[in-house]
This record gives structure tokens, sequence and C-alpha cells, in this order.
């Protein structure tokens, strides 16, 4: 299991990491508001989609923040998070 | 190299067992394999246990040694992990070892104990079979199957209502089995209503949480069931790394490779055991193997549950009814192929898929 802090250097681990914040990307697939799967170029991600919005395939979404995610057994850790531009 | 029979088969009621472990299943289902086959435990030669997460929630993992002490064995035994494929690797190690001449008999056992947890703690523990970019989002195998679904249905021009007839086709053909752990009919509409886990996936979609084990005597003794073919491949085991989520290519592959090994055609196969930890793997894993045209599962799947086709799919109800113990499936899947035998079916595949297609397990058993 990966801490908070595995995660967070697993981010930085690449300069150009593709979650940091202010990152434009395309929506491949989405869940209708939980999870997308998003592509940048050649690179593809799965973020969490920021509570109350939605986004649909094709959609340009926006890394806005790191949000909070507490995941199933309780403990917390902190995704970007995509708010959809309209 | 040998022909490899199964000569021998246990298999526990899948549901959920208070006050037993995945050891005291793996035993019995070991010890009822043991006692069909007449083969000693003296004379086995190694034994798998097929099994994922013992160490992430009991904090057991050598699960081979235990069960090889409780059963009178003292050959090598080794415990596989490949997520929800971990049975039907156990299965494939064992079948080489017997076809290789490493080993005349082989014990392969699949064991899981998961309902002493909450389904949180569960779910959790489970996605150690994505990538850790993905699992690091807290996004849980529900969800990712979700995208999956969300993209074949875009794809295709569907809605949610294609993945009701094949959820609806396995809890009714699993009402006779008494190894399952689902006896009970349910309408599209009670399916369609049931309480969303991860749009569009709902609850009567997914596979459950089960306590279970399934064993096999593999040797080289002639039996009436004869193992085949036994392939496997891994694949990209994130959605991030897929080229297209509408199929698993490494189905595909592994398919070529066994039926080659077999030497016979997709048309030869009279019943399948297919990996239906979600609806929407039904449909994907249909598809993958050619039974019907991309986009088109539900329809097959239709005329199955209206009595109108010939084809056999998970005839006592898939992972979705039977039960999911994960490390157990691969190996019970072989044992309902085996047990299913008639002289009007002989020829069965089971298609066993761990993670999101992280690993891929096809075995092709015949009536010897």
């Amino acid at each position: 299991m990966i801490s908070p802090t595995q995660q967070n250097r697993l981010w930085q681990k690449d300069k150009a990491f593709i979650g940091k914040s202010g990152t434009i990307l395309h929506v491949t697939t989405s869940n209708s508001g939980t999870w997308a799967l998003t592509q940048l170029e050649a690179k593809k991600h799965i973020f969490p989609i920021m509570p109350g919005y939605t986004c649909a395939e094709g959609q340009r979404v926006k890394i806005i923040m790191m949000r909070k995610n507490i995941l199933p057994d309780g403990r917390i850790v902190h995704a970007p998070a995509l708010m959809p531009l309209l | 190299m040998n022909s490899v029979f199964i000569n021998g088969t246990g298999c526990t009621k899948f549901g959920r067992h208070d006050g037993l472990s995945a050891v005291d299943l793996g035993v019995f289902a070991g010890a009822e394999a043991l006692s069909e086959s007449g083969i000693s435990p003296a004379d086995i030669d190694v034994l798998y246990v097929g099994n994922m997460l013992g160490i992430a929630l009991d904090e057991q993992g050598h699960l081979g040694a235990i069960i090889a002490e409780k059963l009178g064995i003292s050959a090598a035994c080794i415990r596989t992990e490949a997520a929800c494929a971990s049975g039907g690797i156990a299965v494939h190690l064992g079948w080489k070892d017997v076809f290789a001449g490493f080993a005349t008999n082989a014990l392969v056992i699949g064991t899981e104990k998961m309902t002493d947890h909450s389904s949180a703690t569960v779910n959790q523990a489970l996605m150690g079979a994505t990538t850790e970019a993905e699992s690091s989002t807290g996004i849980t195998f529900g969800g990712l199957y979700a995208l999956i679904a969300q993209a074949y249905m875009k794809k295709h021009g569907h809605d949610a209502t294609v993945f009701s007839p094949g959820m609806q086709l396995m809890h009714r053909q699993a009402t006779e089995n008494t190894l399952a752990q689902f006896h009970k009919n349910f309408s599209n509409k009670q399916i369609e209503s049931s309480q969303m886990v991860s749009s569009p996936m709902r609850l009567l979609h997914a596979a459950p949480i089960t306590d279970g084990a399934a064993a096999l005597v593999l040797s080289a003794k002639k039996s009436s069931t004869q193992i085949t073919a036994s392939a496997t491949k891994s694949g990209p085991p994130g959605l991030s790394n897929r080229a297209d989520l509408t199929q698993i290519l490494t189905t595909s592959m592994v398919l070529a490779n066994a039926l080659n090994q077999a030497e016979i055609s997709i048309s030869d196969i009279d019943q399948y055991c297919l990996h239906d930890c979600f609806s929407i793997s039904l449909s994907l894993a249909v598809e993958d193997l050619g039974l019907a045209k991309r986009g088109q599962a539900h329809s097959l799947l239709e005329t199955m549950l209206q009595r109108e086709s010939e084809i056999i799919i998970n005839p006592w109800g898939g992972l979705k009814a039977f039960g999911h113990p994960v490390g157990a499936t691969g190996v019970r899947q072989l044992i309902t192929l085996a047990r299913n035998q008639t002289d009007r079916v002989k020829t069965g595949l089971a298609h066993n898929v761990g993670g999101t297609g992280g690993t891929v397990v096809i075995h092709i058993v015949k009536k010897a």
C-alpha cells in the first residue's frame, strides 16, 4: 500500500508531472462524476473529479488543486483533482 | 512431455464462512480433491496455493507450507499471487510441472477469506492489483470498470441496460448450484435500480465479496478430463497504458496460444467459464473471445436468457452469482468445466483475469 509521503514522491519523481496545477487535459473517458481518465499528448492518467462536477469524453479539464481524498481504509491522500472547463 | 489430467476436484460452498480461515477452507478443498483422486498426500510432488489477499487482510502469506502441513504433504509448496488470476496462475504452474515431467502429481488449491473485513478494507486491498498511480487517486475496481463501461457505451452507442441480460442470466444459472453464494433470480428492473456503485456500474453489476476454496489434483495418470491447453500472458495493469479500453487485447492473444496448444478452433468449444467480475467484463470477455461482434455481447446473452442459444457460458453462475473468492476463482472455473462435462458437452474453456487485464490465463479441458 502506498503512503501519502510515497505518493507525493511518486508525483514529484517526474519533473514534468502531468498533474501540475493549471495543466489542461482532455478527458478520454469518465464515469460520470467521480474519476476521469485523461490525456495530455501521449500521457494518460486517472484523476478524481472535483465533487459536484462531471466531465464527459472529449471535454477539456484543468487540474486545479490537490483534492483531499479519503481512501476506503480511512487514510487520507491528496490527489490532483479536475475541474471541467466550460 | 506428459498429458495432464484432472484426477480430483474439491470445492467449498462459496459465501460467508464465519470462524473458518483461508487455511481451513483450503485444507477442506484440498482434502476433498485428494480423496476424489485416490492419490496419497505422500505422492504429491508439488503444491501450488493461489491466494491474493492473505497478506493484506490476514497478515498470512505462507499458505503453501501451512496448508501442506495440515494435508500431510512435504513436497515443494508455493503460494502464487496474480490478483484475481492467482488461482488460474496456480493451475498453470501445476500444469507446467506435470507437462514437463517435473512432477507426476500436483495439487493446486485456490483459497480466499474476504468476509471478515469491511467492504472498504477489502476494496482497498484489492487495489494492490493495479498501478500505484491509479490506486493513489482513491479509485476502486468498481471505478476502473466503470470507466471501461463508459468508454464501451460511448463507442457502441449503448446505455447501461445492455449489461442487464448477462447479470440476469448469471443469477438464473446459479439457482440450482448448491455451492453458489446466491440462489436468487433478479429482474432487469431490479438490476437497473440497484444501488449505484460507480456510474454506470451498480451493485447487481458486480461480483460479491466471498469466502471459498477450490482444489484440483493434476496428474500424468489418465482420467476422464484432460487439460489440453494452459496459456497466460501479462498486459498493461493500469488503464492509463491501454490503447483501447473497450477490449482486453491480452485475452485475444492468450486465446490464440491456447487454441494452438489444444489444436482446436473456437467453434470446438462447448462450454465457457468467463471472468465476469463486473457486467462489463463479461461483455468484454464474450467479444474478446470472438463469441459476438464488438458491441454485441448483450445480444448473445439475451438469446441465452431466452434459452434460444446452444452456447454455454458460466453454467453454474459465474463470478457474479457463484461468488468470487479472488484466489480461488481460477481453480473453481476448471472444476465447473470438469463436473459439467457430458457426452455432449466435451470441451470447455476457462478464462481468468487479474486486475483489469494485467494477467490473463486461459485453460482448455476436454473429456478424455
